[in-house]
């Protein structure tokens, strides 16, 4: 055959296959209600051919009679238009509005417009914005009513994320999530870490590795947080702390395959220092401190020479008394820059019968402080695939693994092992962190601070932070193989049926090894110690929905969702310590003495009913309603099965109203119940713990009941009223929604004391009662539309939390953190409120001592001038414990973010800023870098202390004295507001134009970005949202040393070809 | 065809686990007591449990001898910092929220709950009938030790004796009159005599030792008839010859023996701390340091050349006379050797033993030549020599002063000085003159108080 031949068959057939297959040239302008539109790109459906419109909005294409052209624009509603025998098309786009996102509720999927209930969306475009770690990250700032916390800057480690306030008292709060269909909630006093490395106490364990480390942001299309109870109670007793659906991309139905890759490399540095002392600063405190203790407590004077001092506390070591001129900044000791980078490499594409998406992806933080980085390694494949016109099936498999190293950061100094951070923040400046030989200073370090006669002095011991990090070797891995299979048959039309299985492998590893290098405080020798721990987790759920929707009339519109579900988990837990290693060549537990184990395995499940009808008449009136039946394992005999309706109305007064700027209007009201099932697996019942008795020497088992079990055990219950607005104005240029919420949250649980008679000293009931209201506002504009564009998304939320009943007589819960009772729960007050005195400055002279009260509480007797001025609350002219309160909490009166996106020609500026007010914290740090003893570093600020009557500083800080002061004393002088704002981000984009492409590239951006730039707050310490005791609510809003935050500068490249 | 097979397994899949079984799910790791007690090894295992309570320091370990010996007059203890809530046991100026109360109540009712589950429950439970029997009467031997205890200590306390099943089972929670929970010891003891063996090996319940704990508590009743006769049936036993013999890990379970707590070392929590705790020359080396120091009153009360003082006290020197001030010395029932871990002493606590027989008898008798017989005996095996009836001093001080010195540090004193009614004029005319304020019985722990409003305090608090 020849040419001719051939072009002869080709014509023929595309005659055939296509009417009018003659090319034409097709021009027109693409314009917006504002004007041209510049940028506009125009493409022949299915084919590669395309083109943009000019500056002043005009185009011309080839295209054949038939072919469709699809006519699109960021922000704007695409067109497509069949090509006629016309060669002027012009278009006016509409701006595309939110309320056609279809959002994934639960079972199921409905138009952002027919949204009854409290759901909150953001969708991949956000995601992508951002270079974040995990999901929460990207979270943050974003959604009204949903607060994410970044409590900790240890790479790995999760942000805490809070739906409407906190609901619970002693079980868990965290959300339930919903990936790719599949529930994962969170194990409650399992102890799946099982770590706690000897700290002495459980207090100070690390925080928990987070569960959604394992997902690649990058591979996420959607995230939905359902809020109100009407939403969420398709998830019945998993419903109270909000439920976050994750769902990942999917392959696209009609298009070549299409590879993207998504890179960026970026540097971070510790967000934000301390501002301490510098050793001259700090060298004055310390002398002013043993001075004044040796004079006020022990009678002496200030001139008498050290030597002739017989009190520790009134001497001051040589490091000080003979300062070389060393002035270490301990924090530049410990923190150093790191790479961040990640690369993610996607396929996706399809025909119509079947679609894929896969992924890979690898990310790697480095740590700011040594042998902290985390890695992700992670792949994903989603396929969808249409059988036949009635049968679809579609799976979905993400395997990853993850590896950290941890260190002891977060920790107090006195921990075992001490943390890193606060060792290096109470560390002397006047002390050198090396020996000449380049090891870590150990025997000149805190623990050594002699006086010239070798006595010790006021100093406290402590390790030095870099022999720590040389000292402890700790790595967890995390290894997740999560996957979903489904099938969907269509039984008659509208009617559908959907199966679903899923299951999650989940297996850690951690091993922790402490060498004999470190020295714990002023110890002489090393303490090895190593501990393996593993777990296993195998989760499964199965579905079964019955799915029918129909158009019924014009007017009428109806689904209706019927389901039967089972979900059940099985973890086991081992754990090895041994000590006692001869040396530090074989660090496994096999190179040591065995000194314990233990093996552990806990289950639950759950079995659920559940049907929802969503009707709507008219695109008038929205009706939904819902309800699920829960039986849990979790649940006491008495109490096993639990019911969960929910209903919700919403008006569209817009369908009334004809308003040339009215766009859309809509009322919505909801009320529905939900529970809590983040409670011990095996609560409800009566356990035996191990009581043994040695019959003269031979030793007989024995068991002896442990708790008492509560057959009535049940779900925390909340019932909760939403009501919103959702509106959208001026062409669709203004719109956004404002809601109004408030949960009771009945039945929480409590530890409720027994008389001690029945066996036991308390029972786990369900008795507690907290109350959450709010207001959300979320508001976007489209300030410009033409070639600039701009748009501004701001969203603002209030919390208000209240405990309102704590049972019985509601006697008040006072809780033990890490430094003795500052915490109170009581009606009236928040859950977890700060306690104790309230302080007004300080006794500026003898007169005002004399003035004022007796002070009962100090041992010391009554205070004296420069003393911290405590309140008598009471007005019975005495200090007494009866002058404590409510000093605070860790929850804001309201957090906010504002987003600003910029675009012009090809590029693309954003920024988003973020902030939590009202929220304060109880730092704890100030138990010794604000105690004005001497025997730490010290906040610079101390430099501003009472010295004397005649010069008494700023009047808020206390005298310097070593001991004898009151200054730990539980009250709100350690209670800090903690509000910030913070440049959460900016990113520069540049979006290369598709001719300077060439064919093989469909797109390419390059970025700038920079994340965590700026904050502005009053707290001294590093991070305004830590919390070192995330799991116990009771004692919520600790600093008590903590992994900075880090400032990260990243560059990237997405290219899609 | 195809299509509908793959959805029917995916539907058998999951309506497997529709089934009530699956949502029924017991603790794998730990025990429950929602499988546990069915057969005769869980009541054997469940029994030891209870045995286990005895450990505890709100029983033998701590608070028996705080409440009895050193709130008396024979031994005391001066410390400050965190000693200082058991200082003001011995100072009669504890407050209702003291520890050493609050934890005893807190034991006691522990070790009850414990027994109540095994008597409650083995009944429905097929097993060997004697093997039942038994420990049925150990379980009630158990309770019945507790509740003296408690009732010496607190007066008019609760009497449970069902097993507590939910939060509300508080019914029982109610104090009644002592006498009522005297009647309830007296039932069980005599039903534990009838059913428990005459011997048993490593300390569990006997038949003697219910007919003298039997004895003391009709003692305590003021039913000096019963108790003789209760006591008269306590047989098998015998002094040993030394009192020294009595002491010291080597001499447990000895034929003076009637019924101890067995203590071991090695297993961190089956150990005692009173060996390292009384012992001064031990307890410098413990962290717990040293309490529980012999006053003047009790050095002092030692005839000369009694057997005991040496084998009960150390580093006085061996001449009282002369002995001037309090705090030179210590008691040795113990010990000597330290435990190799801190709080994990080997040695027993011994409850009952014959001599306290013999006297609770004598006491029992009243003045008679036969009561002084048996006085003479634990006399005489002290190497001291007889007394009568014209020996100075009244039968009951003559015979308290015998149970003094014989039984001293053993956990008696405090209860011996209420029985004779002497306990206030006793402390007032020490050397220390101590105030008891009225508070002949310990205060009911202000935990309680709060949580049942209806509960009456205790005279002194």
């Amino acid at each position: 055959m020849n040419l001719k031949k051939y072009t002869l068959l080709y014509a023929s057939l595309s005659f055939l296959f296509s009417f009018g297959a003659f090319a034409q040239t097709i021009s027109g302008i693409v314009e917006s209600q504002d004007g041209p539109l510049p940028g506009a790109t125009i493409q022949v459906k299915g084919t590669s051919i395309g083109t943009n419109t000019d500056f002043d909005g005009n185009f011309s294409i080839e295209a054949n009679q038939g072919d469709v052209l699809i006519i699109s624009f960021v922000g704007f509603n695409p067109q497509e238009l069949t090509v006629n025998n016309q060669d002027t098309i012009n278009v006016v786009l509409s701006i595309s509005t939110e309320l056609d996102e279809i959002v994934v509720i639960g079972f199921g999927s409905v138009s952002k417009r027919e949204i009854t209930g409290s759901v909150a969306v953001l969708s991949a475009k956000n995601i992508m914005k951002i270079p974040v770690a995990a999901v929460e990250n990207a979270i943050q700032g974003q959604m009204p009513g949903v607060q994410v916390t970044e409590v900790s800057g240890e790479p790995g480690v999760g942000a805490q994320i809070r739906v409407r306030g906190v609901g619970s008292i002693s079980g868990g709060n965290e959300p339930l999530y919903v990936i790719d269909g599949f529930p994962i909630s969170k194990n409650v006093a399992m102890g799946v870490t099982g770590d706690n490395f000897r700290r002495g106490t459980g207090r100070f364990r690390p925080p928990p590795p987070n569960p959604l480390a394992n997902i690649n942001p990058g591979d996420i299309e959607s995230i939905q947080v359902l809020k109100d109870a009407s939403a969420a109670a398709i998830y019945g007793s998993r419903g109270s702390n909000g439920v976050v659906i994750i769902t990942t991309k999917k392959g696209s139905e009609n298009g070549e395959p299409s590879f993207s890759y998504n890179t960026y490399v970026g540097t971070q540095s510790v967000a934000n220092k301390l501002d301490l002392m510098n050793a001259k600063q700090h060298n004055d405190l310390a002398t002013d401190s043993a001075n004044n203790f040796w004079v006020i407590n022990q009678g002496g004077n200030a001139s008498d020479p050290i030597a002739s001092r017989g009190s520790s506390n009134g001497r001051i070591p040589t490091t000080i008394s003979n300062w070389d001129g060393t002035d270490t900044d301990w924090q530049d000791e410990i923190f150093n820059s790191a790479m961040v980078q990640n690369h993610h490499l996607s396929a996706s594409g399809g025909s119509e019968k079947a679609k894929y998406y896969v992924s890979g992806n690898f990310f790697d933080q480095g740590g700011i402080i040594e042998k902290t980085d985390f890695k992700r390694y992670s792949l994903r494949a989603n396929i969808n695939v249409d059988v036949s016109d009635n049968f679809r099936f579609g799976v979905n498999i993400a395997p990853s693994y993850t590896d950290s190293d941890k260190q002891p950061a977060g920790s107090p100094y006195f921990a075992r092992p001490p943390g890193i951070v606060y060792a290096a923040q109470v560390h002397y400046p006047s002390i050198k962190p090396y020996n000449d030989d380049g090891t870590p200073n150990q025997l000149d370090n805190m623990s050594y601070q002699r006086d010239a006669l070798n006595r010790g002095t006021l100093t406290t011991t402590s390790s030095n932070p870099l022999a720590i990090i040389q000292g402890v070797d700790d790595n967890l891995t995390q290894n997740r193989t999560f996957g979903n299979i489904f099938a969907e048959y269509d039984i008659i039309e509208g009617l559908s049926f959907k199966t679903y299985f899923g299951v999650d492998v989940n297996n850690y590893k951690r091993n922790f090894y402490r060498n004999s290098s470190l020295l714990y405080r002023n110890a002489s020798s090393g303490e090895t110690f190593g501990q393996s721990s593993s777990s296993e987790s195998l989760n499964w759920v199965a579905e079964q929905t019955l799915n029918y929707e129909k158009q019924l009339s014009d007017d009428h519109k109806i689904n209706v969702l019927l389901g039967y579900t089972a979900q059940a988990e099985r973890v086991d837990i081992n754990t090895v310590v041994a000590d006692n290693y001869p040396d530090d060549l074989v660090q496994t537990i096999s190179g040591g003495q065995l000194a314990s184990g233990t093996a552990l395995q806990e289950e639950w499940s759950l079995a659920s009913s559940l049907a929802r009808v969503n009707y709507g008449f008219q695109d008038r009136f929205l009706l939904s309603a819902s309800f699920r039946a829960d039986t849990s394992s979790r649940f006491g005999e008495g109490n096993k099965t639990g019911y969960f309706p929910a209903a919700s109305i919403g008006y569209r007064l817009s369908e009334d109203i004809s308003a040339s700027w009215l766009n859309d209007l809509k009322l919505r009201a909801s009320y529905g119940q939900t529970g809590n099932f983040l409670i011990p697996n095996y609560a409800s019942v009566g356990l035996l713990s191990p009581a043994d008795y040695s019959f003269g020497g031979s030793l007989q088992s024995g068991l002896g009941a442990r708790t008492l079990g509560n057959s009535n055990l049940s779900w925390e219950k909340t019932q909760s009223v939403n009501i919103g607005i959702d509106f959208s104005f001026v062409n669709n240029r203004v719109y956004g929604s404002a809601e109004y919420f408030e949960a009771n949250t009945s039945a929480a649980l409590l530890e409720v004391p027994l008389p001690s008679s029945l066996g036991f000293q308390s029972s786990l009931s369900n008795i507690g009662e907290i109350v959450n209201k709010g207001f959300e506002f979320i508001i976007s504009s489209r300030n410009s539309v033409g070639a600039l564009k701009w748009r501004t998304d701001f969203n603002l939320s209030t919390i208000n939390n209240e405990v309102t009943s704590l049972g019985g007589d509601n006697a008040p819960i006072n809780s033990r953190g890490g430094a003795g009772i500052r915490h109170i729960t009581e009606v009236g007050q928040p859950v977890g409120s700060y306690y104790g005195y309230v302080t007004d400055g300080v006794y500026m002279n003898q007169a005002e001592v004399d003035a004022g009260p007796d002070d009962t509480v100090a041992t010391g007797g009554t205070p004296l001038p420069g003393f911290r001025r405590f309140k008598d609350l009471n007005g019975d002219g005495k200090i007494t414990t009866a002058d404590r309160q409510a000093i605070g909490n860790y929850i804001p009166d309201f957090y906010y973010g504002i987003n600003n996106e910029f675009e012009y020609k090809n590029f693309n500026l954003s920024f988003l800023i973020q902030g939590v007010e009202g929220n304060e914290l109880l730092n704890l740090t100030k138990r010794h870098l604000g105690n004005f003893s001497g025997n730490f570093n010290h906040y610079a600020y101390g430099d501003d202390r009472w010295r004397s009557e005649s010069d008494p500083g700023s009047g808020i800080n206390p005298i310097a004295m070593r001991a004898g002061n009151q200054n730990n004393r539980p009250s709100d002088a350690l209670v800090d507001d903690a509000s910030y704002i913070r440049l959460r981000n900016v990113t520069l984009a540049y979006n290369f134009p598709q001719n300077m492409l060439g064919n093989s590239i469909k797109s390419l951006r390059v970025y700038a970005s920079g994340t965590n730039l700026f904050t502005l707050t009053d707290y001294v310490g590093y991070n305004p949202e830590v919390n070192n005791q995330e799991d116990n609510l009771l004692v919520q809003g600790e600093d008590y040393g903590s992994y900075p935050l880090q400032s990260t500068f990243t560059l990237g490249i997405n290219i899609n070809f | 065809m195809k299509t509908k097979n793959i959805l029917s397994i995916f539907i058998l899949i999951s309506f497997m686990s529709c089934s009530k079984e699956f949502t029924d799910l017991s603790p794998i790791s730990e025990r429950n007591t929602g499988s546990f007690y069915t057969s005769a090894n869980d009541f054997e295992v469940a029994l030891a449990g209870v045995y286990n309570t005895l450990l505890s320091q709100g029983v033998y370990n701590e608070a028996i001898w705080i409440m009895n010996d050193l709130r008396s007059d024979i031994t005391f203890w001066d410390a400050g910092g965190l000693a200082a809530a058991i200082v003001r046991y011995d100072d009669f100026e504890e407050t209702t929220i003291d520890y050493v109360g609050r934890d005893s109540w807190i034991a006691h009712y522990k070790g009850i709950g414990r027994a109540n589950s095994v008597i409650g429950r083995i009944e429905d439970v097929e097993m060997d009938a004697s093997q039942k029997t038994r420990i049925v009467g150990e379980a009630k031997f158990l309770r019945s030790l507790l509740y003296y205890n408690l009732a010496t200590t607190f007066g008019n306390v609760p009497l449970v004796l069902n097993e507590a099943t939910s939060a509300d089972d508080d019914k029982e929670n109610v104090q009644v009159p002592i006498a009522q929970i005297y009647s309830q010891i007296a039932a069980d003891l005599t039903e534990a005599e009838s059913s428990l063996p005459s011997t048993a090996k490593g300390g569990r319940a006997t038949k003697g030792a219910a007919a003298a704990l039997l004895g003391k508590v009709y003692l305590t009743q003021g039913d000096k008839t019963s108790a003789a006769s209760a006591l008269k049936r306590v047989s098998g036993y015998s002094l040993v010859d030394n009192y020294t013999d009595l002491w010291g890990v080597e001499n447990e379970f000895n034929k003076e023996s009637i019924f101890e707590v067995s203590y071991e070392s090695g297993y961190g929590v089956l150990g005692n701390l009173y060996t390292s705790a009384m012992n001064t020359e031990l307890g410098a080396t413990v962290t717990s340091g040293s309490r529980n120091f012999p006053t003047k009153s009790l050095i002092s009360s030692y005839e000369a050349g009694d057997t005991r003082f040496e084998a009960s006290i150390a580093g006085i020197g061996s001449e009282v006379v002369g002995f001037a001030s309090d705090g030179a010395g210590w008691c040795i029932k113990y010990g000597t050797t330290n435990p190799s871990t801190d709080n994990d002493g080997p040695n027993n606590w011994v409850v009952l033993r014959y001599a306290d027989v013999l006297l609770m008898l004598a006491e029992a008798l009243g003045e008679s030549t036969e009561s002084y017989g048996y006085i003479n005996q634990v006399r005489a095996r002290a190497g001291l020599g007889a007394i009568s009836s014209s020996t100075a001093g009244t039968f009951a001080e003559k015979l308290l002063q015998e149970r003094k010195v014989e039984l001293a540090f053993e956990g008696h004193r405090w209860p011996d000085l209420k029985r004779f009614g002497v306990a206030a004029s006793v402390m007032s005319s020490d050397p220390r003159a101590i105030d008891i304020r009225g508070r002949l019985n310990l205060a009911i722990p202000q935990r309680e108080m709060d949580i049942n409003p209806d509960f009456v305090q205790n005279p002194g608090y």
